[in-house]
């Protein structure tokens, strides 16, 4: 094709620079000798060494993943038990409801969980508030993703469970739950990706208490960039794309494949 | 006592009226098949035996005993499914055995059982596969072998030959008429397949907008249809309008349009001046290009319009004279001669004058 379409195939590489040559600056330039990120000076390890020694930012990024493990499996429960609902009961209202804070923008979702927390619930901001709103807006996508492997199944599968004399929990632990497992787990994954990553919701649901990665990178970034945020980024862009990565290949296209 | 008994059973879905007040036993060790068209209520049926569906109001009793408020997991009814449901995560043995492994079956028992079943469906070697490894006729054998694994006192099945190809089909059917009296069980069937239902059942059950047109055995049904439905769905068959002329003790006379008078075997309640549809079967029209008919109390002159040869048999269709169609079965045993006639033979065409059947409006 790109034979044919040179001006295609150049406008697609001028796409594909757009979108990841600043991420591949900043990878670059975490292996900078330099503590400005203007020129070259030469490679070294030095900022993954200030790194692995800097309090504030340990903290932070142990506080992250706690909270994304948690709203992970969180969301990946509440996530399947929605889709299933929503399959079984071709159920309307639930679906919009579930599948809403996935197309709300981010600042309105913070905005009014904020709202929510200190106005209704009363509740300090600090890790749980942050857990609960990372729960909300992943809950949606494992839904998403669980939903698409049900459709994809035949439905007299369930029936065939039940009428060989399976009870509606041996039918879900031994069809539904195998037949869909690839599909929580990509949907766990997805979860996990973005709340280890998320910036806005957390800034308006973490107060003062908790410190997460990205609020922290901020931060330093308004003092001044050293590297170090090079470098914490790297290693947070390298996390994400194994958990894209193995989100992708455990997707629920791949039980057409397998089975 | 019947093994099944359908008592009353009505359903409704919104306006449509899915079953109207059926009712039907079922032997015990009977092939009995439910047969009629799409939409017409037999899948409703077979689903709340499964119990799948409820009735809006009826009863269904197996062995004597009420069926309502036991769930289908509880049931001792297993269905073949048309798409078979295999579950897709699960070898031909997990399969097999999931009945077993959801009881409390001790693991000697289920191995011994595997084995036999194996065998008995011609598995070996299969056990270990997955269903998306299996030709359509395997698939088919390990969804038998599932649901019969615990062994059910009825079993049901749904459409269940309808996505094997003509040949395999032909090969299932005979298995399943085999299996069926070997094992002794009640078999229910479900298809819209009249040649499949013929071929396999003790007894039909033709079924049209919810209702049962009638029940019979196979040749009852084909020979003597209650009604023009049950004629005109199980098999082919000529249908003319015509109208009573003249009635007698077991002979009627019609005046068919475009025909003039025909002879007729009688029916009890057709009255001199009724209008209604006269059938015959094709394979009951003869065909002849001399005088060899004259000796029929029904026989007239026409030209062949086409023909479909079909190897075994081919099919006529004749004009008469005013227009109206004929069609004619005849089979190709004679040796050397592919048709019998070709199109624009000037022939005659004819029946015995207790062929066909009267059926009034």
């Amino acid at each position: 094709m790109h034979d044919r379409h040179p001006w295609l195939w150049a406008a697609a590489m001028a796409a594909y620079a757009f979108l990841y040559l600043p991420l591949a600056i900043v990878v670059a330039y975490s292996f900078n000798d330099s503590r400005l990120n203007v020129e070259w000076t030469g490679f070294t390890w030095h900022w993954y060494q200030v790194l692995l020694h800097d309090k504030n930012m340990l903290v932070a990024a142990g506080n992250s993943l706690l909270i994304a493990l948690v709203s992970c499996l969180i969301s990946t429960v509440l996530g399947t038990m929605a889709a299933i609902a929503i399959h079984r009961h071709d159920f309307k209202l639930l679906n919009f409801m579930v599948m809403t804070p996935v197309a709300m923008p981010e600042i309105l979702l913070g905005v009014s969980l904020l709202l929510f927390y200190i106005q209704v619930l009363h509740l300090t901001l600090g890790m749980l508030s942050v857990v609960l709103a990372h729960v909300v807006f992943s809950t949606g996508f494992v839904a998403i993703a669980v939903r698409a492997a049900l459709a994809a199944l035949d439905e007299r599968i369930f029936d065939a469970a039940r009428d060989l004399g399976a009870s509606p929990w041996q039918s879900f632990r031994h069809v539904t739950c195998p037949l869909i497992l690839p599909a929580m787990i990509a949907g766990a994954l997805m979860a996990f990706t973005l709340s280890i990553d998320d910036f806005v919701i957390t800034f308006f649901t973490a107060g003062v208490g908790v410190q997460t990665l990205p609020l922290h990178i901020y931060s330093m970034i308004k003092t001044t960039v050293t590297p170090e945020v090079n470098a914490v980024s790297t290693l947070l862009m390298l996390l994400t794309l194994a958990l894209i990565f193995t989100a992708a290949r455990l997707a629920p296209d791949t039980l057409k494949g397998k089975y | 006592m019947a093994q099944l008994e359908i008592r009353n059973v009505t359903r409704r879905f919104g306006d449509l009226l899915a079953l109207d007040d059926v009712c039907l036993k079922i032997e015990t060790g009977e092939f009995f098949t439910l047969l009629g068209p799409s939409g017409c209520g037999k899948t409703t049926l077979l689903r709340m035996i499964a119990g799948f569906d409820a009735p809006d109001s009826g009863q269904i009793l197996l062995d004597g005993k009420d069926l309502a408020d036991t769930p289908p997991e509880k049931r001792p009814v297993h269905t073949v499914f048309q798409s078979y449901a295999l579950f897709p995560h699960m070898t031909v043995a997990e399969n097999i055995t999931f009945a077993l492994r959801m009881g409390h079956f001790t693991q000697s028992e289920i191995s011994a059982r595997l084995h036999a079943s194996i065998e008995q469906m011609r598995l070996t070697g299969k056990t270990c596969k997955y269903p998306h490894e299996l030709s359509g006729g395997e698939k088919q054998r390990v969804a038998l072998a599932r649901s019969l694994i615990k062994r059910p006192g009825l079993l049901l099945l749904d459409e269940s030959l309808a996505a094997l190809d003509a040949r395999l089909r032909e090969e299932v059917q005979v298995e399943l008429i085999n299996l069926q009296s070997e094992l002794g069980i009640t078999f229910v069937f479900v298809t819209h397949a009249q040649t499949e239902a013929l071929a396999l059942s003790h007894r039909i059950a033709v079924m049209n907008q919810g209702r049962l047109e009638q029940v019979d055995e196979p040749s009852k049904l084909y020979g003597f249809p209650r009604n023009r439905f049950v004629a005109g769905f199980v098999g082919h068959i000529n249908q003319l309008g015509a109208q009573v002329l003249e009635s007698t003790p077991g002979r009627l006379r019609l005046s068919v349009p475009g025909m003039g008078d025909i002879v007729a075997p009688a029916q009890a309640s057709s009255l001199t001046g009724q209008a209604g549809i006269f059938s015959i079967r094709p394979e009951q029209v003869r065909i002849g290009i001399h005088d060899e008919l004259a000796g029929l109390k029904n026989h007239f002159s026409g030209k062949i319009q086409s023909v479909l040869y079909q190897g075994d048999v081919s099919v006529y269709r004749t004009k008469l004279a005013d227009g109206v169609i004929i069609e004619a079965l005849l089979p190709n045993s004679a040796p050397g001669r592919a048709r019998l006639f070709e199109i624009d033979d000037t022939v005659k065409i004819g029946w015995r004058h207790d062929a066909g059947i009267f059926f009034h409006d």
